[in-house]
């Protein structure tokens, strides 16, 4: 089924506010200015950061990524106390639904964006950047693209869902 | 969610100062001209209210959300306990820790489901009848859980008597062993397939130890059900008391395999083996369906038994007299059963 993107980006709006702050969180933890940021907005693209490119190679890519981290682990984690009600025990409350939607929609916003990928691809094609930026910056770059191709097949929404039962299930594999 | 970066300014050659204040003071080195307070002021850009609040309200509710959390966790470990002992065919770990999450949630389908199966391996008919008039008219999307219901509701009902054996039972005012064998030879022609009429009859035949005609209808039972548990368990004393005691064995290793906790198996194999006069091995058994379940009187009567024909007195004694302290009538029963064989006026 093809819903707009607009209209996945209103629904799950959370993910991309924390899509975006996580951008802004990491130019703060690599002390890289910031000049704006949007944090939702109806349209395409629906959030974004305007900041200095980073001196380091390493940081802006990791500024690019860095939702992969914040979502995947928030998402999970405002997921976690829910998750066993709702799809182990299908006694979850309201509370616990809300709290998957908050987790699935923020997980499923973990992926970079094309244009996070294009501001790799800048930093890779830029003369001075070193073989081993390139040799894991190109296939990131790649796999971005997939992800973003994967998600006309709600690819991103499997991996939101997947995160948010998968830490609970990760936690009682561990006690079991 | 596009992350674009400032690119005016950065080139420029005509303004010298910062760009926010047009200090002359830039920090050297970035392409964006700024003075330093201007970069710091920068770098720490403000998270606007509304996002914070944002984060307070999902902060909250998990908060809340999260004084269930362990509670649930448990639940989730223990079903998965239960799962991964029913996997390993341990049924009597596997229905302790499915009746702990049934305890915390009474109606999980998931759990009851579950506990039903173990309930049937461990012959446990009280609880699997509870759980499964728990479980009806409730519907699951797990196509799979649904059949399991099915199927072990489809064995269980061969472990009970169907309307049809209701009836003759009725005429002889419910006693099974008040039925005579000719109503029962008439009924089994024509219901040759009907397990617990052909269970009632070897039960009949066994207590009075008419062994070939008992076996005999307990190998009609196995050739329907070969996996019929109870039946396994008779045949196993049958064979033994026939002196076959290689085929008692392998019908004790089929209930086994079956359910590797089924203590009542070890103990039952074990007085073979005390039959057959291999002591030691009687005694290792004994031992083992006693660790396995010792909440069943049966293991616990074989014990005594077991360190009887060992010559060890003492520790006999001190398992029957363990027996006596919880006994109901069932476990009473085999009090006199170990004391009867104890004063030769019984046989194994």
């Amino acid at each position: 089924m093809f819903i707009p993107g607009f209209v996945i980006g209103i629904v799950t709006f959370p993910g991309v506010i924390v899509h975006e702050f996580a951008h802004q969180l990491f130019c703060r933890l690599y002390k890289v200015p910031v000049f704006k940021v949007v944090y939702f907005q109806v349209g395409n693209p629906a959030g974004y950061v305007l900041h200095e490119p980073a001196p380091n190679k390493w940081h802006n890519i990791m500024i690019s990524i860095g939702p992969f981290f914040v979502n995947t682990i928030l998402g999970a984690l405002i997921a976690l106390p829910a998750a066993l009600p709702v799809f182990t025990f299908e006694n979850g409350g309201w509370l616990d639904y809300l709290l998957i939607y908050l987790g699935v929609s923020i997980a499923m916003h973990a992926f970079p964006s094309t244009g996070d990928a294009n501001v790799i691809w800048e930093v890779l094609k830029e003369k001075d950047t070193n073989l081993l930026v390139k040799i894991i910056g190109y296939p990131l770059v790649g796999l971005i693209y997939l992800g973003s191709l994967g998600s006309f097949f709600w690819l991103d929404l499997m991996y939101g869902m997947a995160i948010a039962i998968g830490l609970p299930k990760l936690i009682i594999s561990f006690f079991v | 969610m596009e992350e674009t970066q400032l690119p005016e300014n950065s080139d420029s050659t005509e303004s010298k100062g910062c760009i926010n204040c047009g200090s002359d003071n830039i920090v050297e080195g970035h392409s964006t001209q700024l003075c330093s307070d201007c970069r710091q002021l920068f770098i720490k850009y403000p998270i606007p209210l509304p996002i914070k609040l944002f984060a307070i309200g999902v902060a909250l509710i998990m908060a809340f959300a999260l004084f269930s959390f362990p509670k649930n966790l448990s639940n989730g470990i223990h079903l998965e306990r239960g799962i991964q002992f029913e996997k390993k065919k341990q049924y009597l770990s596997a229905q302790r820790e499915f009746t702990s999450v049934i305890q915390q949630l009474p109606e999980n389908i998931e759990a009851n489901v579950h506990l039903l199966e173990a309930a049937f391996y461990n012959l446990d008919f009280e609880t699997l009848v509870k759980t499964a008039q728990k479980l009806e008219g409730k519907k699951t999307q797990d196509k799979k859980l649904k059949f399991r219901v099915e199927d072990i509701i489809a064995r269980a009902q061969d472990y009970f008597p169907n309307t049809a054996m209701n009836n003759l039972l009725a005429k002889y005012g419910d006693n099974e062993s008040g039925v005579p064998d000719s109503a029962y030879v008439n009924f089994l022609k024509a219901n040759p397939y009907n397990q617990y009429g052909l269970f009632a009859f070897a039960s009949k035949l066994y207590a009075r130890e008419e062994w070939t005609g008992c076996d005999s209808l307990l190998q009609q039972m196995l050739q329907t059900d070969s996996d019929h548990m109870i039946a396994l368990r008779m045949q196993a004393t049958v064979k033994r008391q026939q002196g076959l005691w290689n085929e008692s064995i392998k019908s004790c290793e089929k209930i086994i395999k079956l359910n590797n906790e089924a203590g009542y198996a070890y103990a039952t194999m074990a007085r073979t083996y005390l039959k057959w006069n291999k002591m030691a091995k009687g005694l290792e058994l004994a031992e083992k369906s006693v660790a396995i379940n010792k909440k069943d009187p049966f293991n616990t009567a074989t014990l005594a038994l077991a360190w009887h024909f060992n010559k060890q007195a003492s520790k006999r004694d001190e398992v029957i007299k363990e027996l006596k302290s919880h006994a109901d009538s069932t476990a009473l029963g085999y009090v006199q059963f170990v004391l009867d064989v104890i004063n030769n006026k019984e046989s194994l």
